[in-house]
Parts: structure tokens; C-alpha cells; sequence
């Protein structure tokens, strides 16, 4: 998925899957990290056991997949692993809940914004859940849900997905509490949910909504989307800095309060990290200098290691 | 605290403590507009450091600000008086003021071959040489009795003032203290505000000390009381010796025109300022160098002699006659040095205003040529009389600058021309006679020599008959109380008859307008006037000055027309001789000067370059000399003060490439000769209010330093500066400089 500068105001492009993204993802799943519910068979866990089912087809196997289901046969036969899709086996459903508040659009001078990281980051994920013929749905959020759209396992939904991602423009405050309220309502069946958000709010209500996902048994995934900028706060002009969300405004030079502002950024990081492990969500930072494509794969790899290893 | 400044004007230099205040207000003025959505982290830390960043900035500021003020100070020069709680904070240096007694008195002997000047220069380059020009040391000579007072610039640093010391004159004028101490106070002082030591060295002479009053007091109340200093007085040491001295106090010639070829009489005194008799004293009189006479003499105690010895100059022109003593405790004044000039015989040209025939007696200047030259064979003239008909006068400078003297006799008047030419010649320093007689206009003499200055007082109406048929109505001469010394022979009452001849007419002479308003007129001198029967005197002989020339006015006629007295030649010849003398005689002040004075002189010619010798021997020439012209001569100014006593040479070459030789002279002041000095107690009274020290210092290995300084705070400040410099910087390299304000 390319980057294009865009300049305040003017008209989004259209936001297209980074092909390096997609390359490098194209060994990984998005595998649920507990029993989910799905409406198509998939390899993950359905939490219905005893079920008579039928097969239905063979697809590849990849690393993490149920052994018992390894179809041995074609393997003697092709020399080539193959997992058995029976009838009753569960498709995933994973939700993209995308933040698209005013934060969500720093920086605002050119160069590519949080929200267009989280684009990308979302696009791949849609892109991988839909390789799977799993479900990918779509929220945007500011203060509330803004743009939502159900959940699709046809390929071709990738495309209303980033049309959606695309459309929408940065705006408005942030209010995670109402807006994880409203889709733990919206969901019917637990699924994975992916959080991409800047997250800045209260930690409190964060919390609260993450305990309200994780209380309908949905698998949660928290990727903090974060500009380099805000992580190590290279200004060194003075500088009048001007709230995003709130009208808020300080004429500072910035080295004096360079660690101060760190420091206070570490502990709310500490205290989010804090918010979702206990809650078992899924905590990753990215850091939007850093490659989207190294990023997404370095810790899709690490959950499915950590789930494999799991059992 | 008394704080003062030696530079009080660079003070608005602490206007520019604004500037840090200004950049700080621009600054704030630019700065990046950044949206940042991490708001809340951001004013967290503000919080957090809010009070700390006003402090620290503030801190910053102050430190700025407190760097262009001391900047600002320090420049100013501040200072402390010795008794302020800062004093110790001023700087090390040292500042001495030495005000060296190079009075005449000084050359005194206090050991065998050793002068008291050479006591003090021996303390001087000491005293100096202690001093330390790394740490900024300086020093003001100031030399009483010498032509230039400061030899070194005020503040030179110790090599300078070594430099100087070696240059300096003999000792020979007169210590004037209390202008030592105005010099202290009005421009020592101003130069340098610190803490000024003072030091005196002096021989304490009453002459120079006695009567200071108490203006030497308050001039150094004035200078301690900015910047503080000390004072103190050092005595020379005199080994304990009493002065023994006797001194030529004069010296001069008895003619007050010397003639080459005749007798001259010359007179000196001499005095004992001792209270013993001193041995026999030996007078030796030298004539060009050469001694021509000899006289052992004897003198009281604390008395006087008068010696005189009757030489002849053969040569006309300039000539030295010296008067030297034994050897004693003051060689200073145990020689004296008279330069005069010799002359032949003065040519005097009589402007006949009534030429008669044949018979030079018939011509209105007839009587006074023949009384100026009897042409008798075997009496020489005394002067050369050349007469010359008022119409042959060429009225041109060149012509009277062929005389030594000019008679006006019975002239109507002088054209415009030949007035302006006189007149010229006068100023010049050419002496004028003038008799009047029938034919003066006295309207014309008013117009063409009355507004040239060249009357001392105006021509009247006619009096008394110039027929003399009255018989017994006329006028004899008087001289006024006390007789004019060029008249003096006539004040004899022996002589005094001679006064008795008959003048039948004059002309009244009336004082001169005032020449402006509210001006006062000048007054002439008279010098004999008219008395008739009945006591009434009216003026008859008057003198006045035009630039350097005399005018002498006679009432009367030079001829018969108008009275006897040229039928008188008992007066007659006499009176004219005496008058052409006295018109014709040097002024000796001009040939000879106090030690240490630059003589003005009056030269025949226009010098283009002169040599000066020395008594010493020494040779300076000057080019270029400055002079005033005058006519045919030139009012010399020559820029060479006469430093040492004695004989001087002065070789001028002229424009018209001749050269000529001029005799000058320079004489100590015969009042050195005193060697007696006062005591405490008249310091005392005379340094009223101002605390002092006298007697020497003790000799130490470093210059002695009171508690504290100088009295300057710059250093000090200076170094305030440097502390405050550094921690800006570290400060702010420490905060991340530069700083800037908080919203």
C-alpha cells in the first residue's frame, strides 16, 4: 500500500494494499487465540465439540493448524500437507475497529498521518482474514461509530473495506468507552476484534471497554498506533503547540519539557500495556516510523507462536 | 558608600541591559505552530515544570541583564574612597603622585659632590623602580620650579617616569607649591580617580613654603576627597649640614646705553644669607669668559655688598659680563651672567620740517644736530645725527629702518604715507622724538600721527608769544616729584639753574580722547613740564608707546623760534643727550631672562634658522624659528626655554643670508639663595584638615600598599562579569539554552 503525502484538506486517495505488506503476510493467519464463533468453517476452534460434520474440502495446511484435521492421505499422496474442512468447522469473523478521530491525523504537515498508518495496518489485516475466507468487518470510530460494514468472507469486500478506510478524513474527539460499548452490542457472535487506535484517552475508559469485549468472549487486539513523533518528541524550536481534539495551546520551547513529556507518555503507555494484558488483550505498539510490513509480521509471528505454543 | 566613576558618561552603556529583555520579548515572537494530538502528556510536563521554567528563565535573565550592567560599570571606571566597606575589593594597583622640588635651592650641597636634587632623583628612581607595570602602576612627576611641570604624561607607567627623570633640568626657578597641588587637584585628579599617593619631596624652603596660606590645604582636600589618597612630605635629607651661602643677587650695567670703546661701570650685590662670616670671599669678574677682575671681599652676616668694576667693550654688539663668587654650599647663585649689547654710535635721522640755507643753525633741527655731534676734531661723536629736509622723506619703512632714532623737528605734517611708515618703524621698536614750532598743523598732526597711536597726547592750541617781545612772559623747565631717571642729572640741585632757560612758546598739550567707550585713555608719563611766574605748570615733555617704540612729545621748538634753551648748551646738549639715551637704551629684560623662560626678542632681518648654545655647551637648533614681523625686524619668539643659568649664544641666520650673533642670559632667581626652611608647625597651618605624613618612607623590599586598593572597582566588577558570564553559560547549556518564557 503506497504512501501519498496529502496535504490538509484536500482529498484522500484512495488507499490501496501495500504490496509489501501483502507479500509478507501472506504466510500468516490472523488465528483467534480462543474459541470463536464463525458462520463458516474455518481452522479455528469451534466451540462446538461432538458435532457430526462433514468433509467439505482440503486447503493447505499452515503452521498452527489442528494436526487431527491433517489429511494424511493427500499427504502420502502429494507429498504436500492438506487440512480437512468439515462442515461444522467455525469461521473466523474479525471486526477492524478503526480510529478516525482529530488525533488520528497528526502529524499534519504532509507526511503520513497515524490514520494512514492504521489504514494500512487494517487494509492488511482485512486482507489476511479475507486469504482465509474469514469474515472482516469494518468500524470507524471518533466519539462514536461512524462508518460500519458487516462483516464479508467474499475476497471481494477488501475492496469496500478500504473504500470505507479511504472516504473518511480524521475528525472529531475520541471516546473509546462508548464506542467498544456500542459494538460489543453490535456483535453477535464472539470473533476477534482488532482495535487500531491511538488510544489517546482516559486509560479508566479503555478498560471499561475492553472488559465489556472481552466479556462476550471476543478476542481482543489492541494495535496502538503511535507517530515517532509523539514517542520521542524531537522538537527543539520554540514551538506553540495546538491541541488536535481540544482547544488547548502552549508556547514552549520543547527541550525543557522534552522529559518531563516522556516520562509522563511512558507511564500512560505502562498503564494501557497494564489495561489490556490483564484483561488478556492482545497489546501491540506501532510506531509509524517504523515499516508497517516488518511490524505486522514481526507480531502477527509472535502471536501465532505464542498461540501455537499454547496449544 | 561614596561611588563615583572616572567615566560617568559610558554609565549609558547600562541602557543596553534592555537588550536581553528585548531579544527575550522578540523571541517569543518566533516560533513553529505545531498540531499535536499527545496534548494532555505535553501539558502534563508543563505543569509539572511550570514554576521551575519561570525561575530557570528568570534566573537566565537576571544573569544576562547583570553581565551588559557590570559590563557597563566597569567601564565607568567606579571607584571608592579608602574608607568605603568595598575598598578591599578594589584592585592592587598602585597610583603615586611625586611632586619633586626642582627649585633653585635643590642644587644646595648635602654631601660632598652631591647635590639635594640628586638625593631625591636617587629616592626618585628607587621609589619608581619598586613599581610594577604588569600590574598596572602609574606614576605623575610633577617638577616645582621647572618650565614644564609635567615631564612625564600624568599616569606614565614606571619605565616612562625613569625615561624622564633623566631628562630633567638642573634645579633653578622658584617652587610654586601651591600650583603643584592646583595641578593635582585640577588635573591629576580628573585623569586619575583611584586612590592617589602623594609624595613631596622638598627641601621645605620658606621661600616656597611660608606663605601658601591655606589654599594648599584645601587643593589637596580636594583631591582626597574623591578616590581617597595619601599624603606625605618628605624632607631632604641634609646630613645635618647648616647651609653656608653667599649669592649674587644682581648684576648690571650703570649705562643704560653701553658704547663700545667707553668705560662701563658695573654694579653687583651680594649677600650672606648665613648667620656666620664666611671665609674670605673671592669676586671674579669675567668679561666674554675672560676674567678681567678680581676682588676679595668680606661680608657681615646675613649682610649685603655692593661691588662694583669699570670695564670697556671694545667691539660693538653682544657681549657677556659674568660675576662669579667662591664655591660654596649653592652654586646656583654664586655666578650671575649679564648679556648686553655694545653699541658704536646710533644714527639718528632729524625730519627738518622748517630746512633754513646754508647755516645749519638755521634749520629747525640745526641746535640739536650740533649738540648730537659738536663736529669737534678729536671728540668723537656720540651719535651720528643725519638731516634731512621733510620733503625728501621717502616715507618708506626701509629708509627709517637705517636709524637708530628718529627726531621730528618743526614738521607741518607727514603725508599719509610717510605717517604710516613711521608708525610702522615705531612699533618696530624705533624710538621717536618729536619738537614742535611754527609749523605744526596741529590738525594734520592729529589726522596722520595723533590716529596712528604715534602722539602720547594731543597737540593744543598755541600759548605763550613766540616773538618773546613780551619780555617776561615765558616758562622754564620743572621736573616733576620724583624726577624721571632719564631727567635725573638734572635733579641735582647743583644743575638745577640750568632749568631756568627761557621757553617763550609752546603748544598746550591736551590728553588724548578715550579711544572707545567707557575705555580709559592711556595716560603718558610725563617728564617735565612748563612753569610759569606764578607756579602753573602745564606738561612740557611727555612719553608714551607705540608697540615697541617710545614717542617722546616736547611742547616746544628744537630751534630758537620758540624758546633759549638751544642757547643754553649747558642744558641743551645734556637734555638731548640724556633723551636720545634713554630712547636708545636696551631693555636688559629682553637679553636677559629668568632660568627657565623662553626669551622674546626683537631682531634686525627675518631669521630663517637659529642655534641656541648652552652655557653647558649643549647646541640646539631651531628651524624654522616663529617670529612676528615688524617692519625690518622681527619679533623673534623663540621656543627653547633657557634651562640652566649662565651665558647663551644665539647664532641667527637670516633671510638675506647674513648672519648675526645675539648674547643672551639666564639668571637664577637670587631669592633661592635662602636656604632656610620652615618647621612643622607652618605645615602644619598650611596642610590644615589634610592628614599627612611627614618624613621618609621606610625602605621595603615592595611598594608599601595600605588595606584595600586603589580605589577601583573595575577589576573587581570585571571579574563579577567573568563569574556571571560562565554560569549563563552553564546554566543554560545546562537547561538547553536558549530559554524561553512560558505561555
Amino acid at each position: 500500500m503506497a504512501d501519498s503525502p496529502r496535504s490538509p484538506g484536500a482529498e484522500r486517495r484512495a488507499v490501496v494494499l501495500d504490496p509489501k505488506v501483502a507479500e509478507r503476510l501472506q504466510h500468516l493467519t490472523l488465528t483467534a487465540s480462543r474459541a470463536v464463533e464463525g458462520f463458516l468453517a474455518g481452522r479455528h476452534k469451534s466451540p462446538h465439540r461432538g458435532v457430526s460434520v462433514e468433509f467439505v474440502e482440503r486447503r493447505g495446511y499452515v503452521p498452527g493448524d489442528d494436526l487431527r484435521h491433517l489429511d494424511w492421505k493427500a499427504y502420502a499422496r502429494t507429498d504436500r500437507l492438506a487440512i480437512k474442512r468439515y462442515e461444522e468447522e467455525t469461521n473466523l469473523e474479525c471486526t477492524l475497529v478503526v480510529d478516525a478521530s482529530a488525533s488520528m491525523g497528526y502529524p499534519t504537515d504532509g507526511r503520513p498521518t497515524k490514520y494512514d498508518h492504521a489504514s494500512q495496518a487494517a487494509a492488511a489485516l482485512a486482507h489476511l482474514v479475507l486469504l482465509e475466507r474469514d469474515g472482516a468487518a469494518l468500524a470507524l470510530f471518533d466519539h462514536q461509530l461512524d462508518r460500519v460494514l458487516p462483516a464479508s468472507t467474499s475476497p471481494a469486500h477488501l475492496q469496500p473495506v478500504l473504500l470505507a478506510l479511504a472516504e473518511r478524513e480524521p475528525a472529531g474527539t475520541t471516546d473509546l468507552s462508548a464506542v467498544l460499548g456500542r459494538l460489543v452490542e453490535r456483535i453477535p457472535r464472539p470473533g476477534i476484534v482488532v482495535v487500531v487506535s491511538d488510544l489517546l484517552g482516559e486509560v479508566e475508559t479503555l478498560a471499561a471497554g475492553l472488559a465489556r469485549l472481552r466479556a462476550r468472549n471476543h478476542d481482543v487486539i489492541v494495535l496502538h498506533v503511535l507517530h515517532g513523533d509523539e514517542l520521542r518528541f524531537p522538537f527543539d524550536r520554540l514551538t506553540r503547540f495546538e491541541g488536535l481534539e481540544e482547544p488547548q495551546r502552549l508556547l514552549v520551547d520543547p527541550r525543557t519539557l522534552r522529559e518531563d513529556y516522556l516520562g509522563a507518555l511512558t507511564e500512560w503507555r505502562a498503564q494501557v500495556r497494564r489495561a489490556c494484558t490483564v484483561r488478556g488483550v492482545d497489546y501491540h505498539v506501532l510506531d509509524t516510523s517504523a515499516p508497517l510490513d516488518v511490524a505486522l509480521s514481526a507480531w502477527l509471528g509472535a502471536r501465532m507462536a505464542r498461540l501455537s505454543r499454547r496449544g | 558608600m561614596n561611588l563615583a566613576f572616572g567615566s560617568p558618561w559610558m554609565l549609558w552603556g547600562a541602557a543596553l541591559v534592555a537588550a536581553p529583555i528585548l531579544i527575550h520579548l522578540l523571541n517569543r515572537r518566533r516560533y513553529v505552530v505545531v498540531p499535536f494530538a499527545a496534548m494532555r502528556f505535553l501539558l502534563t510536563a508543563f505543569r509539572q515544570r511550570r514554576r521551575r521554567l519561570r525561575l530557570e528563565n528568570l534566573l537566565l535573565l537576571v544573569l544576562r541583564c547583570l553581565i551588559v550592567l557590570l559590563a557597563a560599570l566597569a567601564m565607568a571606571l567606579p571607584f571608592v574612597p579608602e574608607g568605603s566597606p568595598l575598598a578591599a575589593l578594589s584592585g592592587g594597583r598602585r597610583e603615586l603622585v611625586l611632586v619633586v622640588d626642582r627649585s633653585g635651592s635643590m642644587g644646595r650641597l648635602v654631601a660632598p659632590g652631591v647635590s639635594a636634587a640628586d638625593r631625591v632623583v636617587e629616592s626618585l628612581r628607587r621609589r619608581i623602580g619598586a613599581l610594577s607595570e604588569e600590574r598596572g602602576d602609574a606614576v605623575t612627576l610633577i617638577c616645582m620650579g621647572s618650565s614644564e611641570m609635567l615631564p612625564a604624561p600624568i599616569g606614565a607607567t614606571p619605565s616612562m617616569a625613569l625615561a624622564a627623570l633623566d631628562g630633567l633640568p638642573p634645579p633653578s626657578g622658584v617652587a610654586d607649591v601651591l600650583a603643584a597641588a592646583r595641578l593635582v587637584a585640577d588635573r591629576v585628579r580628573p585623569a586619575r580617580p583611584g586612590r592617589l599617593d602623594v609624595v613631596i619631596l622638598s627641601d621645605l624652603q620658606r621661600l616656597s613654603w611660608a606663605d601658601v596660606g591655606s589654599a594648599l590645604g584645601a587643593a589637596f582636600a580636594a583631591t582626597f576627597a574623591e578616590g581617597g589618597g595619601t599624603l606625605r612630605i618628605e624632607p631632604v635629607d641634609v646630613d645635618g649640614r647648616e647651609p653656608a651661602n653667599v649669592g649674587v643677587q644682581s648684576l648690571a650695567a650703570l649705562e643704560p646705553l653701553p658704547r663700545a670703546g667707553e668705560p662701563l661701570v658695573f654694579s653687583s650685590v651680594i649677600r650672606n644669607w648665613s648667620e656666620t662670616e664666611p671665609a674670605a670671599v673671592e669676586a671674579r669678574w669675567l668679561l666674554d669668559g675672560v676674567r678681567v677682575d678680581t676682588q676679595h671681599l668680606a661680608l657681615p652676616p646675613l649682610g649685603t655688598l655692593a661691588v662694583e668694576s669699570r670695564q670697556r667693550l671694545d667691539a660693538p654688539g653682544g657681549h657677556h659680563v659674568a660675576f662669579t663668587l667662591s664655591p660654596d654650599d649653592l652654586p646656583l647663585d654664586d655666578a650671575r651672567t649679564l648679556a648686553l649689547v655694545a653699541h658704536g654710535q646710533p644714527r639718528v635721522l632729524l625730519v627738518d620740517g622748517a630746512p633754513g640755507g646754508a647755516d645749519p643753525l638755521s634749520w629747525a633741527s640745526g641746535f640739536l644736530s650740533l649738540a648730537l655731534d659738536p663736529q669737534q676734531p678729536g671728540t668723537p661723536a656720540r651719535f651720528e645725527p643725519v638731516t634731512l629736509d621733510v620733503g625728501r622723506l621717502e616715507g618708506t619703512s626701509a629708509q627709517f629702518a637705517d636709524f637708530d632714532a628718529v627726531v621730528l623737528c618743526d614738521v607741518g605734517a607727514l603725508t599719509d604715507e610717510q605717517a604710516e611708515a613711521l608708525a610702522r618703524a615705531v612699533e618696530a621698536g624705533t624710538p621717536l622724538l618729536l619738537f614742535l614750532g611754527p609749523n605744526v598743523e596741529p590738525q594734520l598732526w592729529a589726522a596722520r600721527l595723533q590716529s596712528r597711536g604715534l602722539l602720547p597726547m594731543s597737540v593744543g592750541p598755541l600759548r605763550g608769544d613766540p616773538s618773546g617781545s613780551s619780555g617776561e612772559d615765558y616758562v622754564t623747565l620743572a621736573l616733576p616729584e620724583p624726577p624721571p631717571p632719564e631727567l635725573l642729572l638734572f635733579a641735582d640741585p647743583r644743575l638745577a639753574v640750568l632749568l631756568q632757560a627761557p621757553v617763550f612758546a609752546w603748544r598746550e598739550l591736551v590728553p588724548l580722547p578715550a579711544p572707545a567707550e567707557g575705555a580709559a585713555p592711556a595716560v603718558p608719563r610725563l617728564l617735565a613740564s612748563f612753569v610759569d611766574a606764578l607756579g602753573h605748570t602745564t606738561p612740557a615733555l611727555v612719553e608714551g608707546r607705540l608697540g615697541r617704540g617710545r614717542v617722546l612729545l616736547c611742547a616746544t621748538s628744537a630751534g630758537v623760534d620758540w624758546s633759549l634753551l638751544p642757547r643754553h648748551p649747558a642744558l641743551w646738549v645734556p637734555l638731548v643727550h640724556e633723551l636720545l639715551t634713554t630712547l636708545l637704551a636696551d631693555d636688559p629684560s629682553e637679553h636677559n631672562v629668568p632660568v627657565g623662560q623662553q626669551p622674546a626678542l626683537l631682531v634686525d632681518g627675518w631669521p630663517q634658522a637659529a642655534q641656541l648654545t648652552f652655557p653647558s655647551g649643549a647646541v640646539v637648533p631651531v628651524e624654522h624659528p616663529e617670529g612676528e614681523r615688524l617692519g625690518s625686524r622681527t619679533r623673534l619668539d623663540l621656543p627653547v626655554p633657557l634651562d640652566e643659568a649662565g651665558a647663551y649664544k644665539l647664532e641667527l641666520s637670516l633671510a638675506d643670508g647674513s648672519r648675526t650673533v645675539l648674547a643672551l642670559a639666564a639668571q637664577p632667581d637670587a631669592r633661592e639663595g635662602d636656604l632656610r626652611t620652615v618647621d612643622d608647625a607652618v605645615l602644619a597651618e598650611a596642610l590644615a584638615g589634610v592628614p599627612y605624613v611627614l618624613g621618609a618612607e621606610l625602605q621595603e623590599d615592595g611598594p608599601a600598599r595600605a588595606a584595600g586598593g586603589d580605589g577601583s572597582l573595575a577589576q573587581a566588577m570585571l571579574w563579577a562579569l567573568l563569574a556571571c558570564a560562565l554560569a549563563e553559560s552553564l546554566l543554560a547549556r545546562w537547561l538547553g539554552a536558549p530559554r524561553e518564557g512560558v505561555a
